[in-house]
Order: C-alpha cells, then structure tokens, then sequence
C-alpha cells in the first residue's frame, strides 16, 4: 500500500472520510440493532477521529450494515462502505500498533524462519542425540530444558507484545473516548465481556464468505479457539505429569495429555482447513471488499501447526525414527514461526484489541 | 423478453408491490415484475423506510404499551381532519397487525426503537436495517419463485385498456419498448413526487429549488396513464409532506439522512435574514415534519437555521458539516444574507428572550419569547456566544397526496365509481384514500403492505 496513511492524524484521508460516512451514518440510524458499533455511533452527536479508531476495531466485520444500507458506492453517490471502511483502519491500527518494520509481510515471514531454522538446526547439532539406541523420546531432538527455556521466552515475548499493543490502544483510543465509562477494568462489564467471547456471541449470521447469510466464521472460529485452549490444556497437563506427578513421557494415547492434544490438534486442523476455504472463496464473492482481509497468515499458522502436530504424533506410531525426529522438528519450526511472527501478522492482535474495545462496549451499555 | 401469457404483471418492485408479488408467486401463477430502476437502484421510497405503524396490544412484538385501535384511528382523524375514506381507514387499523405478521413470516426481523425516536415507540415496529433489508429478504424469497420473473430498467410508459379492462401494457426495457400482455396487473409505481413536470404544474418554478427526499423513479406514470383511461383520483396534486432538509442536498435520493434537527436549537431566517415561523412552537418531531411547508412558502424556497456554540452537539447532526464562523457579519456573508438585517434579527430575537434558568429539550420548556413576532414559544436562548453556527434549509419532499381511487378491494375505480375489471393499485399510488394530507410516520408501509397482499389475491380470484 503506497497511500499515505497517519490514521492517528486528522488529515489522512482515509479517516476523513470514515468521519463522514459515521456521520452519515449518525443521521440515520437505521443499523442501529445489527451489532454493538451502532448503539456506540448513536450514542454521542459528533463523530470524532477516535471515535472512529474505536468503531473500527469494534466492528466484526458482518456486513449486515452493508447489504441494508442505501447509499453504498455502487448505487448513491454517498458512497457508504463501513466494512471496507473500518478494515481499512483496523489493518493500519493493528500496524500502529505492533512494530514499524515498514516492509511487507512476506519479508517478515521470511526474516522470521530466517531466524529461527538456523537457531532449531543448531540446537540439533548441537543437543540431540536421536541416533543413540533406545526408543525414540521427542526430547532426543531438543532436550527438555532448552525447549522449556525457549517455549517460555517465545510466550513471554508473544504476551509482553500483547500487553504492549494493549496499553497503547487504551492510551491512543479507549481513554481519548470522551462519553461515558472509560473504566475498562472487571466487573459485570468484565464478565460479560468473558462470557461473550467463551460463546461467540457477535459470530452469528454473518455474511460470510458471500452475501448470504451463514455460520462458517463462526464454526471455524470456534474450531480454533478451543482447538488451542485444548492444546494449551494438553500441554499443561504434560507439564504436571512430568514435573509435579512425575510420570515420564510418553503417554499413552489414552492419557488425558494426547486425548486433549489430539483433540485440540484436530479441531485446529479442520478449523483452520474450513478458515482457508472460506477465505479463499469470499475473495470474489463481495466485489465491494477493496482491501484485503488479513486473517489469512494467522488462520495457516494455526492450520500448519496443528496438522505438523498431528503427524508427529501419526509418524511416532507408524513411520521410522528419521520420519518422526523430520516431522517433529518441522512441527517445532512451525509452532516458533507463529510465535515470532504473531506481532508482525496483524491479525493476532485482534485478540486483545477486540477484546478492549467490546469491554468498553459493555462497560458504556451495561448499566 | 417473454410477451405474454403472465397471470399478473406487477409494476414497481417497492413494499407494495412485492407483497403482491409474493402473494401472486406463492399460488402458484406466472409472475412478471417490472422494475423501472436498475437493479442496484430497486426497491423505490420503501428503501428509505425505518418502521410499521400498528395498532397492538401491550406486550405484542415487545411492546411495552397498548397502541389502541380507537386511538390509531383517532390520530389518522387528527392529521387527515376526518376527510379519508373511513371504511379503507378502518381496514387499516382492523388489520394493521397482520402487516407486521406477514413480513415477519416472510423473513422480515424487527429491532427496538432507535435512539432518536423514542417518540415512536409505542406506536411504531422498527425494521431491523430499515426498508432495504425488508426488501432485500423479500427478493431473496421471491427468487424460489421460478414463477416470478423479475426485470429492471423496465417502465411502464403505457397501459392499454379497454371496456374498463387491461389488455397489455407497453414497457420500456433496457431501452427498447416491449408489448406485454397479462390477465391482471398489480400498479405498486409510488407517488409522483420525482416527476418535476406534474409538479412545476401545481408549485412553479419553486420546484426547482426542491429536494426530492426518495427515489428518482418515481414519476407517476401508471397513475396518470390510469388517469387517462378514466381513473377516479384522491388528494389534492399540489400537496405533498415535506420536511426541512439541508439545502446541500442531493436532488433525489438523500433519504433519511438529509434531514436537518436544529430547528428548535435556533432561529431560522429566509433569504432577507427574517425569521417567520415560530420554531420552538413543539418538540423536534412535529416541528420537523411542518418546517418543509413554511419554507416552500419562502422567497427562493431558502431558509437558514441559525445558533450559536450552546447548542452545538445538542441534537443529531444531519450529513454535511454546519457552517462555523466567529461573527454574525461574516457568517452572513457566507449565507449570502444582507449582514445588517441578519444583526438586526438576531439582537431583536435576544432582547426578546427570557431569562433562562431551566432548560429542557426534551419537552417544551415554556422559555418563550416576549413581545416579537413570530414568537419562539418555547427554548428561546440567546444567540450570543461565539462561534456561530448555521445549516442552510430546503423544502424536501416525502410524498405527495394525490392517488388512484381504490375500493375496499384495493381495485382502481373510474370515475362513475365502477371498478376496473383486472386493475388494482397497492402502496403509496393509493394511500391518499386514507392519508389525504398531514403526516403518521409508518403509515404508508403498513398500508403498502395490507393491499399489496390483497391485490396480490384478489388478482388470482
Ligand atoms: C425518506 C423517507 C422515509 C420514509 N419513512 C417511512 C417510514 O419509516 N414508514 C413508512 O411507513 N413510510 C415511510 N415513508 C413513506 C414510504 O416510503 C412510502 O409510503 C412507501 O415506501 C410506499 O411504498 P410503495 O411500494 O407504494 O412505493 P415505492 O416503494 O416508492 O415503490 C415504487 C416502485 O415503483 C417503481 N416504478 C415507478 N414508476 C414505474 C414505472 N413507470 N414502471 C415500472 N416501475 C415503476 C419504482 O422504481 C419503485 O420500485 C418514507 C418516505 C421517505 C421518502
């Protein structure tokens, strides 16, 4: 994108006309019961450039505004567009937000395993041990402790930059809201917030991939969502049986440990599959959708993780050592790749900055 | 184009005309729709659309209040001063609940009043996403239809009748004139309140400075080509219901958003910087729906709503930013206003105003004005602290009252008071039975929608 684009100044020229279409937008109303930006848009009389930043990052994208509005660029020369207009911002929101690398994401994904094969290949090289005699154990190829030591440093990296990306959206946006609550804290606000995410409450019935109304966002999701809270699950509960219960690896595949972790690896796979297609065929499907979407790096990490976990885990029981130790360390390629590029592929910070921004929802509309 | 061989032809693809569409489609019976906008511009004024008005009981749809029959149809007495066909009034409010029934059958989801018209929410069902999402699940029911064939670009231009029944009808199609031959045709074309001809009749050049507030295809022709062959009318051709709009405005089409609520804020003062109404005589709501008139009485059809920084975020702000400036001189030069007159206004209007210690806009407030006129019964603040603000009014036009004279079968009636045979006319073409002047938001959907279903049956029978 060459357009120059400040979505933290006024004279962008991308926000200007986000400002006037909300404010259109405001002198109608007629949206007002499809999702939580309208009540918020209503609410105040004069739509400001945080205002907007803060609509943007709240909208899920149903388009339900779109396929009901009048005025948008193909029939009125008002040219109303909020799904493309708010994605527009999110994306550059997402980009204020994480580091300025200024290059394409190709060129991040690339630094990245540029990265981390040659720090994988030299553990190899210089830890494992996996042609010596005795079962085949995934701690051959990197013994546990530098792979703790590594896992930790990666997550800690992943939640310092969520927290980083946190703090600045509440300074740069939520507090610069001047109606109502600025409390983003717990609370029934909190919970519900909690409980709106636990059941996807804003997933439903979204015009998505195509015109017509339908589910597939929200099942593929949901598929991952839970799809990676089960692996996390599966990968504590490895941790207690090692280290607190003292049962050594591996488990039987009757163990909670790989029931969870299979589970959680197949949930992923077919979301993240079933997250692939559909993004691939609402390509041509909603012509009025000029940017594109930027859900697709982190839908393919999560697809190539769980489906390198799983055969891993396939390989161990039917394939020869050299397979298993080979899939294991793509696996492990694969897991760190994500972590090292989660801040760069914009999309990962939808978590926390969708999560602010419907707390705030709740917080100004619950009572 | 297929050129014959339809049971039923349905002009327009608004409110009205898709409800007989759907009836007509569901009996099984070839369906031609024609649609004069392209696609991308269908669905007429019902596009524009946000509500239902009906008459319900307390705790229907999640209504918290009764909304009476006596008291639906004391209100159509009230604002039509008891001159609309009683027995076609009484059909709508007996019935209104059942428009409401079959768009919700049909797909069609409602939602809590909006934020700013709570004014409505006893009386008034809202559309989820207003009238083009209803239009939207009503197209997408009728394409089960493989019954119903649907064109755009397609006008009416003639109605070929004979012995007081339709034969066929000439249609304009992507340009070129098409004969089409039907048992019945359904008229769902609208008003005429785009066709600036039939209107520079009844209001002169005025109507160039006019804004259309709905669509542009709304040209009245099926009405006049009724007229034509003998059709009886109701309503007066030079009234219509017109609110004030800004005056930066689309010509047609601006719909909803165009409308200006800073009225009772301010003063409004036409091109010689003079107020003439009052505005601040009752809540935004009603004073809204009367500004357009008074400023269609204007010279040059051009009014100016003036305030000052107070009321600046106090009420919603229509589409284009308002005019700021730090002095009246400049602001009145800006307006193109004579700035002595416009200083003279304003200094007139602030010695007339109260002392204020309370103010309420939500209700009036009985802050009059004292010894000027037009008075400012109510909110009357000084226009006094810098900046300055103004939004520039026209008159813009909703509908207008004039129609097809309909029986209590929604059939077209000539002017002996007989029916025609296979002619029926659904939706705003008629709705000057009932609403033959003032204004009750919801009506003209509620209406659109009961005969749109009826002539859809009566058509088959
Ligand atoms: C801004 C605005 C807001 C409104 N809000 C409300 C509201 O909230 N509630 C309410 O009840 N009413 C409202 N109204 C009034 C309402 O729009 C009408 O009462 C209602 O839409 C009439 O429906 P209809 O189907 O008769 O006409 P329309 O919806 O206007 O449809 C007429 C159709 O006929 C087609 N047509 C016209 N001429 C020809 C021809 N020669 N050949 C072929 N096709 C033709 C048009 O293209 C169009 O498709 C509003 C009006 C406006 C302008």
């Amino acid at each position: 994108m060459s357009e120059e684009f400040d979505i933290f100044s006024d004279r962008d020229s991308t926000m200007e006309d986000a400002v006037r279409q909300f404010t259109i937008c405001n002198a109608c109303r007629y949206c007002e019961g499809y999702c939580p930006v309208w009540p918020e848009v209503h609410s105040g009389n004069i739509i400001t450039r945080n205002d907007v930043l803060y609509y943007s990052n709240l909208c899920y994208d149903h388009r339900d505004c779109y396929y009901a509005c009048p005025y948008v660029p193909d029939a009125h020369e008002f040219k109303i567009n909020i799904p493309e207009v708010t994605r527009k911002i999110r994306k550059k929101t997402y980009e204020e937000l994480t580091f300025n690398l200024n290059s394409s994401l190709e060129k991040k994904i690339a630094l990245s395993l540029i990265l981390v094969i040659p720090i994988m290949l030299g553990w190899i090289f210089t830890f494992n041990n996996i042609y010596s005699p005795g079962p085949i154990s995934f701690y051959k190829l990197v013994p546990k402790y530098p792979l703790i030591a590594v896992s930790s440093m990666l997550s800690l990296y992943l939640l310092s930059m969520l927290a980083v990306a946190g703090i600045r959206y509440r300074r740069l946006v939520i507090d610069g809201l001047d109606r109502g609550d600025r409390n983003t804290g717990v609370g029934i606000a909190g919970i519900t917030t909690l409980l709106n995410v636990l059941a996807h409450k804003w997933f439903r019935k979204i015009h998505y991939p195509g015109e017509k109304e339908s589910n597939v966002r929200f099942g593929f999701h949901l598929l991952i969502f839970y799809g990676f809270l089960m692996d996390i699950l599966s990968t504590t509960l490895g941790f207690i049986y090692e280290d607190i219960l003292a049962i050594p690896s591996p488990f039987p595949f009757y163990s909670p440990v790989v029931i969870a972790g299979v589970t959680g690896g197949l949930m992923l796979t077919v979301g993240g599959l079933l997250g692939l297609v559909a993004r691939f065929s609402s390509r041509n499907k909603q012509p009025f959708m000029t940017v594109e979407g930027f859900d697709f790096l982190l839908i393919l990490e999560f697809f190539v993780v769980a489906l390198t976990g799983l055969l891993t885990l396939l390989f161990r029981y039917t394939a020869g050592s050299e397979e298993v130790y080979l899939m294991l360390l793509i696996h492990y390629s694969a897991i760190y790749t994500m972590y090292i590029t989660a801040p760069f592929s914009t999309n990962v910070l939808h978590i926390i900055v969708r999560l602010m921004s419907l707390n705030r929802f709740n917080n100004h509309n619950i009572p | 184009m297929d050129a014959g061989g339809y049971d039923v032809i349905v002009v327009g693809a608004g409110n009205a005309a898709l409800c007989s569409a759907i009836t007509a489609s569901q009996k099984g019976k070839k369906v031609l729709v024609l649609e004069k906008a392209p696609e991308n511009q269908r669905g007429g004024n019902s596009k524009f659309t946000r509500n239902f008005r009906i008459a319900h009981g307390e705790g229907w749809n999640g209504f918290k209040q009764e909304y009476s029959r006596d008291e639906f149809l004391t209100d159509i007495k009230k604002v039509t001063r008891g001159e609309s066909n009683s027995e076609l009034t009484g059909y709508v409010v007996d019935h209104s609940s059942e428009a409401v029934d079959w768009a919700s059958s049909h797909g069609v989801r409602w939602q809590k009043a909006l934020k700013s018209t709570l004014h409505l929410d006893r009386t008034n069902l809202f559309i989820l996403g207003g009238g083009k999402a209803l239009l939207n699940t009503y197209f997408q029911y009728l394409g089960k239809y493989d019954n119903c064939r649907i064109v755009y670009d397609s006008e009416l231009v003639r109605l070929n009748v004979e012995n007081n029944t339709f034969q066929s009808l000439t249609a304009r199609i992507q340009g070129h004139e098409v004969e089409i031959k039907g048992d019945s045709v359904i008229l769902g074309s609208g008003g005429f309140e785009s066709n600036l001809n039939i209107l520079r009749e009844a209001w002169g050049d005025a109507i160039d400075n006019f804004i259309i507030r709905g669509t542009s295809h709304n040209t009245g022709t099926p009405m006049m080509e009724m007229i034509r062959h003998g059709a009886a009318s109701v309503g007066e051709k030079n009234d219509g219901h017109m609110v004030g709009v800004d005056a930066r405005s689309p010509k047609y089409d601006g719909g909803i958003v165009t409308r200006v609520d800073s009225v009772i804020f301010s003063i409004v003062v036409n091109k010689f910087a003079r107020r003439f109404f009052d505005e601040g005589y009752d809540i935004w709501p009603k004073r809204y729906a009367i500004s357009g008139k008074l400023i269609a009485q204007q010279p040059d059809q051009i009014a100016f709503s003036i305030f000052d920084r107070k009321s600046w975020g106090l009420f919603m702000p229509p589409l284009y930013p308002p005019i700021v400036e730090n002095s009246l001189e400049v602001m009145a030069d800006k307006l193109g206003l004579n700035p002595d007159e416009l200083r003279k206004t304003v200094s007139e209007y602030n010695a007339a105003c109260p002392e204020i210690s309370h103010f309420d806009f939500s209700n009036p407030d009985g802050n009059g004005t004292k010894n000027i006129d037009p008075a400012k019964s109510n909110w009357a603040r000084r226009i006094d602290e810098p900046p300055f603000y103004a939004y520039p009014l026209r008159p813009g036009l909703t509908f207008t009252y004039f129609g097809l004279k309909v029986d209590n079968h929604s059939r077209v009636i000539d002017q002996a008071g007989k029916p025609f045979n296979n002619i029926w006319a659904a939706g705003e073409i008629m709705a000057g039975n009932i609403l033959n002047g003032g204004y009750l938001g919801g009506l003209g959907m509620t209406i659109g929608t009961l005969f749109g279903i009826n002539a859809g049956e009566e058509a088959l029978s």
